[in-house]
């Protein structure tokens, strides 16, 4: 008796614990329970979809209240979809690695990645309540992708509107037919540009589409514009249209529906949030966290460098985050309680150097045709003299080679032939033949001509021609003369394709969108500086400027074309780590080093943000991160 | 009076042609339109261009006729009142310039007040008491503030309230204000906002003002009717005051007519540094993107704006100072 008295007391305690934390969970959130308790929204579990996408908090499950504060330049509207624009059917992990379900929940896909079957989480709603079906989908596909009237954006998945067929099978399954093979649709509709046929809510938009409502014309016209795709592009934007978060009468999917437009005068914006939102935390906690998205609208640069640095914005990368401007805010980090966290940069390289190998001067393509005569030269750059002059120290030598962070990362592609040895540089080029010299030193040619390459640069980015400067330096050493001009950006790429070029260098895109960007690691647009000739053959055999290129070259297409139509990641991943052996064997490219870490400014109290994230705009960065589990204390 | 005027806005109206034909035309000088410009935009920012887009907005909005058609189409609408939608706002233009204008007119206006009722005064102290230190400060001050050009005076007042106050000047309401602009915390918090902007716009008109009256008060303080005045008995600040002054003040007026464009173009560039939500920002952001009927819309109106300048200008000059009148008979 006694002992279950004693019992009693803290077993019911524990009993009201549990209830009282499983209340806890589950409560509502407190900006939306006067609405909830007025019957004016549906209680909480009733707006969420049957099946939500559980986020797991970075750092902790957080508390509802308070504003994210964004500095936001006028008409940047591509940083609103960074940050407010990433629901897609599919999503990036925040490592850039995986595809995570998103709007989808799963998808299968036929042997030969010609039919895909997509099924819709059961149960998603509109910011405005409507249901979120397949028939949205249908609506953005059939209507607008296809219609040539639609003043949008065509995504790459969807070049040739029509060799695709859309076909509603149910409310929350789709099946896609494409006529040509393409294993990398997942992908696309992964990248930014996914979220395009996600956007359009039928039962809302249709209203301003000529087949459904034939004074649509008339209504537009009314209004002043020229038609009825113009009135639609305003009321229901593309992904990249100007009055994409102007309109708070559409319903959207994303964390936080706009309230105060951006406008072209307003000073100030605010966003609620979206009491359909379909993710929750691990507790069960409907997201986002905050209630307000709130920006501060400034003209340039400066005025929002001065914000950030005065402490008002709680997340920022956007517009303030050059190397330049680092010091000056880790001087005010302190007294303005903000901290700073890494982004890594997509490029994998300060600069590539790329050799034509089809230049049109047969004594200089045999020359560079050589695998020897590169690695040679790769040998004649002092990495470190360059990273210590010019990055203060920041990076590593580095080849045109995945970065760390990429799956796809090879250490020995990375790395190899990256020693300055001039001496090994020297002996290799005098046992390709090149033993001549002028008076002045340089290497004569079998032809009896100085060993001089032409390379042309642009400030665009102010290292290069740093950059080409000490490479010029250093390759004297070795007897080869670096001739460099600085020329006009649009006249670079006229060479390029023209095939002009002796030598061309470039940024290194590429690092951590492998897949998306290969044009380093094959020949695989014209971009390929190496062998822009190869491409144009590769891409039509009977192209007037096009040279057949190498075995090797060849296998690397067609294990690319193999990649395109298989369906499996786990083969993608295969195929392209085939892909860049060939590469890493037949090195066409040389690099000099990978580029130092980028950054964003983060208050100490905002929570649930990564120390490190990709930077790039296909991931888009900060998307993956889920800008909905940031929460302040 | 009524040929003055008659003559007057004729000459207006031909002023007001030329200056929309020429706007319009170096408008068209820079290659491209505000399509190829939004989608060099959207490729720098990383996105893939869709190229037949380009292609369809281009036809959609007439960006690819003749010069002078377009020109012709364009003015028709302007003298009917109507000055076109914004191809990057969506918008009508009336309605966003109708939103910004009262800023502007507000800045602007108190702007000329502020220079006038400073530099008068100090323009009068320095023709009375010539070379005096008194004299030679204030034109080494009003000097640096028309050398130095207006953006680096607004970035330095910027910096400078920044590193010693921790204030971040710029905007002309706080976020609390948005939306009741006319209460009274309100428009006690517009003034805290409005004092950095007169400051710089006025900082480069003062120096010429200063001049102009200190040189023409000069003129007028060396006649024998200020010596016979004198020597009458009136009292010196008196006798300044109500002859000389009034003489010199005539080809101030006559100012107004270079200082309210100049005005206008300084008050434009404070506006872009300094955040303000005026026409100038307007303007820098339609040019930027090449939006012919925004940018075309602004100068319009920053064209009436100075020709009505002048216009009132004359007129005060025909009722202040009889030679004109007579002149113009």
């Amino acid at each position: 008796m006694r002992l279950s008295r004693s019992l009693c007391r803290p077993a019911l305690a524990g009993l009201m614990g549990l209830l009282f934390s499983n209340t806890m969970a589950l409560a509502e959130v407190p900006m939306l329970q006067p609405l909830v308790d007025a019957g004016k929204l549906p209680a909480m579990a009733d707006r969420l979809p049957e099946n939500p996408f559980v986020i797991t908090p970075i750092e902790s499950v957080g508390k509802y209240g308070g504003d994210l504060n964004i500095a936001y330049k006028r008409d940047d509207e591509l940083h609103l979809v960074r940050i407010n624009g990433y629901e897609g059917l599919f999503s990036w992990d925040l490592a850039w690695k995986e595809m995570l379900p998103n709007l989808a929940e799963s998808y299968e896909a036929n042997a030969e990645a010609t039919e895909y079957t997509i099924h819709l989480r059961k149960g998603v709603k509109w910011s405005d309540g409507s249901p979120f079906t397949a028939a949205d989908i249908v609506f953005a596909y059939d209507d607008l992708l296809k219609n040539s009237d639609w003043l949008g954006t065509r995504p790459d998945y969807i070049i040739h509107p029509d060799d695709t067929t859309v076909e509603q099978i149910d409310d929350t399954t789709f099946k896609v037919k494409l006529a040509k093979p393409n294993g990398l649709y997942i992908f696309q509709l992964t990248n930014v540009e996914g979220t395009q046929i996600a956007l359009f809510n039928k039962a809302y938009c249709s209203q301003f589409h000529i087949k459904y409502n034939a004074n649509a014309d008339a209504d537009a016209k009314a209004q002043g514009l020229t038609g009825w795709a113009a009135l639609f592009e305003l009321k229901c934007p593309e992904i990249y249209g100007g009055t994409r978060f102007a309109n708070p009468d559409r319903p959207t999917l994303e964390p936080w529906v706009v309230k105060d437009p951006p406008s072209a005068t307003a000073e100030f914006a605010v966003f609620d949030r979206n009491p359909y939102y379909f993710k929750v935390d691990t507790a069960g906690n409907q997201l986002p966290y905050l209630d307000h998205l709130k920006l501060l609208i400034g003209n340039d640069g400066e005025t929002l460098v001065l914000h950030a640095m005065n402490g008002e914005v709680d997340y920022q990368d956007r517009r303030i985050n050059a190397p330049t401007q680092k010091p000056l805010y880790l001087e005010n980090a302190d007294k303005m309680q903000f901290h700073l966290v890494d982004q890594i940069p997509s490029a994998m390289n300060t600069m590539v150097l790329m050799f034509n190998q089809t230049v049109t001067d047969p004594v200089m393509a045999e020359i560079v045709s050589h695998k020897d005569f590169r690695i040679a030269m790769s040998h004649a750059i002092d990495r470190q003299e360059i990273i210590d002059t010019l990055y203060v120290g920041q990076g590593e030598a580095w080849q045109a080679a995945p970065r760390p962070e990429s799956k796809y990362y090879d250490e020995e592609y990375a790395k190899q032939y990256t020693e300055y040895d001039p001496d090994k540089a020297n002996a290799m080029l005098d046992a390709l033949g090149l033993t001549q010299r002028d008076a002045d030193g340089f290497r004569l040619r079998s032809d009896g001509k100085r060993l001089t390459f032409n390379v042309e640069t642009n400030p665009i980015r102010p290292d290069w021609p740093d950059i080409l400067a000490l490479v010029k330096a250093q390759w004297v050493k070795v007897g080869v003369d670096l001739q460099v001009k600085e020329v006009d950006r649009d006249l670079i790429d006229e060479h390029r394709i023209a095939n002009l070029h002796d030598m061309e260098m470039w940024g290194g895109d590429g690092g951590l969108d492998v897949l998306a960007d290969p044009h380093y690691y094959m020949a695989s647009s014209d971009a390929s500086a190496f062998g822009v000739p190869w491409y144009n053959w590769l891409a039509d055999h009977n192209a007037k400027n096009g040279i057949e290129p190498p075995d090797s070259v060849k296998k690397q297409w067609d294990l690319h074309d193999q990649l395109v139509q298989s369906p499996s990641v786990e083969q993608q991943d295969k195929l392209m780590n085939e892909i860049l052996a060939i590469g890493k064997e037949d090195f066409y490219v040389m690099g000099i080093s990978l580029p130092t870490m980028s950054y964003a400014l983060v208050k100490n109290n905002v929570h649930n943000v990564p120390p490190a994230q990709p930077a790039s705009f296909s991931y888009p960065t900060p998307g993956p991160m889920q800008m909905s589990q940031i929460y302040k204390d | 009076m009524i040929g003055f005027l008659s003559r007057r806005l004729v000459a207006m109206a031909l002023t007001f042609w030329a200056m929309t034909f020429v706007a319009f035309l170096v408008m068209e000088l820079p290659p491209g339109d505000y399509a190829t410009t939004k989608a060099s935009e959207m490729t720098l920012g990383g996105a893939k261009v869709d190229q037949a887009m380009v292609a369809r907005m281009r036809e959609l909005y007439n960006l690819d006729g003749p010069v002078l058609v377009r020109y012709a189409t364009w003015f028709g609408r302007v003298v009917r009142g109507d000055l076109g939608y914004s191809l990057a706002y969506s918008a009508p233009v009336n309605d966003l310039i109708s939103h910004q204008l009262p800023n502007t007119l507000l800045i602007d206006g108190l702007t000329l007040l502020f220079t006038w009722l400073i530099a008068i005064p100090i323009g009068i102290y320095s023709a009375v008491r010539q070379y005096s230190v008194g004299d030679y400060v204030a034109t080494v001050l009003g000097f640096i503030g028309v050398a130095v050009p207006t953006f680096l005076i607004a970035l330095i007042l910027m910096w400078f309230a920044y590193t010693n106050f921790g204030v971040v000047l710029g905007g002309l309401h706080s976020q609390e204000f948005s939306n009741d602009k006319w209460s009274g915390p309100a428009l006690l918090d517009l003034a805290s906002h409005l004092w950095a902007p007169i400051l710089i716009a006025g900082a480069s008109g003062m120096a010429s003002l200063i001049r102009v009256t200190r040189a023409n008060l000069l003129d007028e303080l060396h006649k024998p009717y200020v010596t016979t005045a004198r020597a009458k008995g009136l009292t010196e600040w008196k006798l300044i005051l109500k002859y000389p002054v009034r003489m010199a003040m005539s080809p101030l007026v006559s100012s107004l007519g270079w200082v309210l464009p100049s005005l206008i173009s300084t008050s434009t560039i404070v506006g872009i540094v300094m955040n303000l939500p005026t026409l100038g920002p307007l303007l820098l952001n339609a040019l930027m993107v090449q939006d012919m009927f925004l940018a075309g819309g602004v100068l319009v109106v920053m064209a009436i704006l100075t020709l009505v300048g002048t216009l009132i200008s004359d007129l005060l000059l025909f009722w202040l100072d009889p030679r004109v009148r007579i002149a113009s008979l």
